[in-house]
């Protein structure tokens, strides 16, 4: 473990020092196959803890395989990118690319509050180095709202590990450890627990994109270049999945499990309403991408406070939509080499042109609005069923309705790109097949999540929510 | 003793939320500063860490109390405004809201009654958060933005002390986000926005709505 | 009894103290310090003219107003001695009869039936309802934190409270001058010098009264001078002293004060109009600093 953040630190520093296309090149490759080295061992070393402060848990390794599954086509279609459109901030790219990743690989494995905060940090200056990429006036703008607000979300989360904190008494071992947490948590005092859930619930709502602090998100990923779009609005988004899903953990046993869980469907409500009004305005193609993260991050909230099986579905959720919405960022690279613009009123007619990438767009369309076959409709059903057995009717009827406007602004809107008149001339830009093929790949894996009933996956993801 | 400078920072709090002119919130900020040298003194010289005592007492010295001061005004000195004009929120409401926050934080220090920690550090800290939240929503213009982050950081500082004293190594990454926040956003402040945007209103930062 | 005379003799020279050191500060020689006493007699000595809009409100008010001003004198104890009147909850009483002779003050501005005077009341009111809280705050902390509701036995009781005692009541002095100044409409708030209708607040609302109810307005705004620093006088100053000293101290305090409040005149310039009430909300909020520190020295927080 501590060998893979070795290498990675040694990696980055070359590509930083080294500044040939080239070198980048055969350095991202060494990253990927360390990346796929720890997975294996990830695998082979299942539940064990290492160093005290990284372990391989469920949770890990559905992460870690995730992040492996995004990261070889972020990689390739940033070089693709970068080579065609500008070749100046390669290597400052790519270096922040690998230490995003790395950052991120260090807040899946965490196993204590303190490590997991300081690998956020990490990724909030990694991708501020990243959006930073186009240095526009826009770009400045999304940078210094994104470094800004990620720092307050940052400072407050840190508040609330320190009211965590205070409960854990002086007894030697290590602090914070989420199994020490959870023995500790039971005899806590419920206020403390409380505002300190408030907080950090608030603190990380910045990475996790819900209701309180998502703007930092949305913008951030509509200035971004959009390979770092997909990486930011699924690896990272994982990552405050990941933070919240332990913090909730630990706090199941006591008697504030019921209350956290109540502020979490509250969270994911509010979160699904408001992607819902934005998703009806907006005019911008990454935009309308990001606030749907916004909303299946808030179906994800709502699925971890109903609890019992709608958590399994939670984590479906998380990997259907972790493939789709990354073949979904990685297409609209190429509508935009297409079109040469994102607003969604000036294109149309994508399917005579691009027919190949207008079918990627098409199917990742019906996958994200929950149309079987995509895993989104699993997901989606378990969460309504569960919400059914629990009587929680109001709850129903605002999330259908609210859901429904979503799935109409979003299959409208990307529709018309395909299929509308376009008011632009498309330049004859040459799209590459290869890329297309990869999208298709991630987008099967998605509908594959629809067909699995036993096996492999399904256990892992059991241990996760035990 | 602890009190009378509790106090003091209690008061600092409440004019920074009235203050208008940039060279108050500089000073201000300053006194904080040296106010959070003196208190991280007296709270952790009981401890029996002597180097974590040296590096907590030295980095509050040279980061908070002079650092950040200079920093900031280096960026007071390139803008050229000095004054704040436009205010989302008149100052009455804005200081009635810092006092509703005073009372606020007075009645949730007295819900969360611990004992090994002091009430009254987790009061002033509490209230340094709020007082740094208002500071952010109320004000139109980035420099008041920065002055409430820094606000807001000093609470949590002061809140990590409180806690701390059994736990230095929480102290030391709380210690970590100060030298982050404070190098990180005002040196990217300093060097890029000041550069680009001469008056630098938050409103000049709308281009990207919907 | 003694303390009502020394409020009364305090009175005497407030205003002359404040003038000469306005003038000082400016480098002038400025008015002897007895000059305001006879400006008031040669008032008294002088007939009313009074202007045919106006009813019997506008007669009695200034009449009115100085009752208030020495009934309420009668509450308020000196040296830790009783005061001529004393009951629990007497300092609402004292508030409230300040209060009154404003109230017909104001009516009496409005009942002239000019424009500018209604201004003025206008603006009076606004003031006089946002200082209010901060002088029941400090009462209210005061008498929470002796336990008892009547300024004699409050005074008695302050100063033996606590070691800190006289951090709140160094706090609290601090307090009774600014509210001091605004009850007598001084600047910041507003220019007793200034000419222009249209920024003054108190002086406009005194535009029509003429000879003798000019002098008994003067009069009164005297006696407020004296009572607000008796008031002081009695916080800072145990009751357990010697006798002689507490006059000494007295004399002290009143000069001091004067002082203070000239200087203080001097060398700041009347706010914006705007931002009078976040001003006066700043006094709210000291006196809630006050409220706090004192809650944490009894013990009741942290």
């Amino acid at each position: 473990m501590l060998y893979f953040f070795i290498i990675s630190v040694v990696l980055v520093g070359l590509m930083l020092s080294i500044r040939k296309p080239l070198a980048c090149k055969v350095l991202s490759g060494l990253f990927i196959t360390n990346l796929i080295a720890l997975l294996v061992r990830a695998y082979a070393s299942k539940g064990q803890t290492e160093l005290a402060y990284f372990t391989f848990d469920g949770t890990a390794i559905i992460m870690l395989s995730l992040m492996v599954a995004v990261a070889i086509p972020a990689y390739i279609h940033s070089f693709y990118y970068l080579t065609h459109e500008s070749d100046r901030g390669i290597p400052l790219y790519i270096a922040g690319l690998t230490g995003l990743l790395t950052s991120l690989v260090g807040v899946y494995l965490s196993n204590n509050l303190i490590v997991l905060w300081v690998f956020m940090e990490a990724t909030t200056l990694t991708v501020s180095v990243l959006i930073y990429h186009h240095r526009s006036t826009h770009a400045l703008e999304a940078t210094w709202k994104y470094i800004f607000v990620s720092s307050i979300g940052i400072a407050l989360a840190y508040m609330g590990i320190l009211f965590l904190g205070t409960i854990v008494s002086n007894s030697g071992d290590i602090p914070l450890s989420y199994k020490g947490l959870e023995v500790l948590a039971a005899s806590a005092n419920p206020a403390y627990l409380r505002i300190a859930f408030l907080f950090i619930l608030v603190g990380f709502s910045t990475k996790m994109e819900l209701f309180p602090m998502h703007t930092v998100g949305i913008d951030a990923n509509t200035i971004a270049p959009p390979p770092i779009s997909a990486v930011m609005s699924t690896l990272m988004v994982n990552g405050g999945f990941v933070a919240i899903y332990r913090l909730l953990n630990i706090l199941d046993g006591t008697i504030v499990g019921q209350w956290a869980s109540n502020v979490l469907i509250l969270s994911g409500i509010l979160s699904v309403i408001i992607a819902a009004t934005y998703l009806l305005k907006s005019n911008n193609l990454k935009r309308l991408l990001a606030y749907s993260t916004l909303e299946n991050m808030g179906l994800v909230a709502i699925a971890l406070g109903i609890g019992g099986v709608a958590r399994y579905a939670a984590f479906i959720h998380i990997i259907a939509h972790t493939f789709l919405k990354a073949a979904l960022f990685f297409q609209v690279r190429q509508v935009r080499n297409t079109f040469d613009t994102y607003e969604i009123s000036k294109m149309g007619g994508y399917i005579r042109h691009y027919s190949a990438g207008a079918l990627v767009l098409m199917l990742g369309t019906l996958g994200i609005v929950a149309f079987p076959p995509s895993g989104l409709f699993v997901s989606e059903l378990t969460i309504f069923k569960a919400m059914l057995a629990q009587e929680r009717w109001i709850l129903f009827t605002v999330l259908v309705l609210v859901l429904l406007c979503c799935v109409y602004a979003i299959v409208q809107k990307l529709l018309s790109i395909l299929y509308a008149k376009e008011t632009v001339k498309p330049t004859g830009f040459k799209l590459s097949m290869s890329l297309t093929a990869v999208q298709y790949l991630l987008i099967g894996l998605a509908f594959y999540v629809f067909f699995f009933k036993d096996g492999f996956v399904m256990n892992l993801i059991n241990e996760a929510i035990k | 003793m602890n009190l009378a400078i509790i106090v003091l920072f209690g008061v600092t709090l409440m004019y920074i939320s009235i203050a208008e002119r940039f060279a108050t919130y500089l000073k201000l900020v300053a006194l904080q500063g040296v106010l959070l040298f003196f208190l991280a003194f007296s709270e952790l010289s009981g401890a029996n860490d002597l180097a974590s005592l040296i590096f907590v007492v030295a980095e509050t010295l040279i980061f908070k109390a002079i650092a950040v001061p200079v920093l900031l005004r280096n960026i007071v000195k390139k803008m050229k405004v000095a004054k704040v004009h436009a205010k989302a929120v008149p100052a009455f409401y804005s200081l009635l809201l810092v006092l509703v926050a005073m009372g606020v934080s007075v009645v949730l220090g007295d819900m969360l009654k611990i004992g090994n920690i002091e009430k009254i550090f987790m009061i002033t800290a509490l209230f340094a958060v709020f007082t740094g939240l208002i500071l952010v929503i109320t004000h139109k213009k980035i420099f008041p933005h920065l002055v409430g982050f820094l606000v807001l950081e000093n609470g949590v500082f002061m809140f990590s002390l409180a806690v701390g004293s059994e736990m230095p190594f929480l102290v030391n990454v709380g210690i970590l986000l100060d030298l982050f926040a404070s190098v990180l956003i005002l040196g990217v402040f300093a060097s890029r926005i000041g550069k680009r945007l001469n008056d630098p209103d938050v409103e000049d930062l709308s281009s990207l709505k919907d | 009894m003694t303390g009502y005379l020394l409020i009364i003799l305090a009175a005497f020279f407030f205003p002359g103290i404040i003038a000469r050191t306005k003038s000082i500060a400016s480098g002038r020689k400025g008015p002897r310090i007895i000059q305001p006493v006879r400006d008031i007699v040669k008032l008294l000595r002088k007939g009313s003219v009074y202007s045919t809009t106006t009813s019997s409100i506008f007669r009695i008010a200034p009449t009115v107003g100085l009752a208030c001003v020495l009934t309420a004198m009668l509450v308020i104890p000196f040296a830790g001695g009783n005061a001529l009147i004393s009951f629990n909850g007497d300092f609402v009483f004292f508030a409230y009869l300040l209060a009154l002779g404003r109230f017909l003050m104001i009516i009496a501005a409005l009942d002239t039936g000019s424009s500018f005077e209604g201004m003025g009341a206008n603006r009076e009111t606004l003031y006089a309802l946002l200082v209010e809280p901060a002088l029941f705050v400090m009462m209210g902390v005061m008498a929470m934190m002796t336990g008892c509701t009547s300024f004699t036995e409050i005074f008695k009781a302050f100063n033996t409270v606590g070691d800190y005692s006289l951090l709140l009541g160094a706090l609290f002095a601090c307090l009774v001058i600014l509210i001091a100044m605004v009850e007598n409409s001084r600047l910041p708030v507003d220019d007793p010098k200034t000419h222009l209708e249209l920024t003054m607040v108190h002086e406009v609302m005194i535009l029509d009264n003429s000879g003798f109810d000019l002098g008994l307005i003067h009069l009164t705004s005297s006696l407020k001078f004296g009572v607000f620093s008796m008031l002081m006088a009695n916080m800072l100053i145990p009751p357990s002293w010697k006798i002689g000293y507490q006059f000494l101290y007295f004399g002290v305090i009143a000069v001091g004060f004067a002082v203070v409040v000239g200087l203080l005149e001097s060398f700041r310039a009347r706010n914006k109009m705007g931002k009078n009430p976040q001003y006066l909300l700043t006094l709210i909020a000291i006196g809630l600093l006050g409220l706090i520190v004192a809650l944490i020295l009894m013990q009741k927080i942290a």
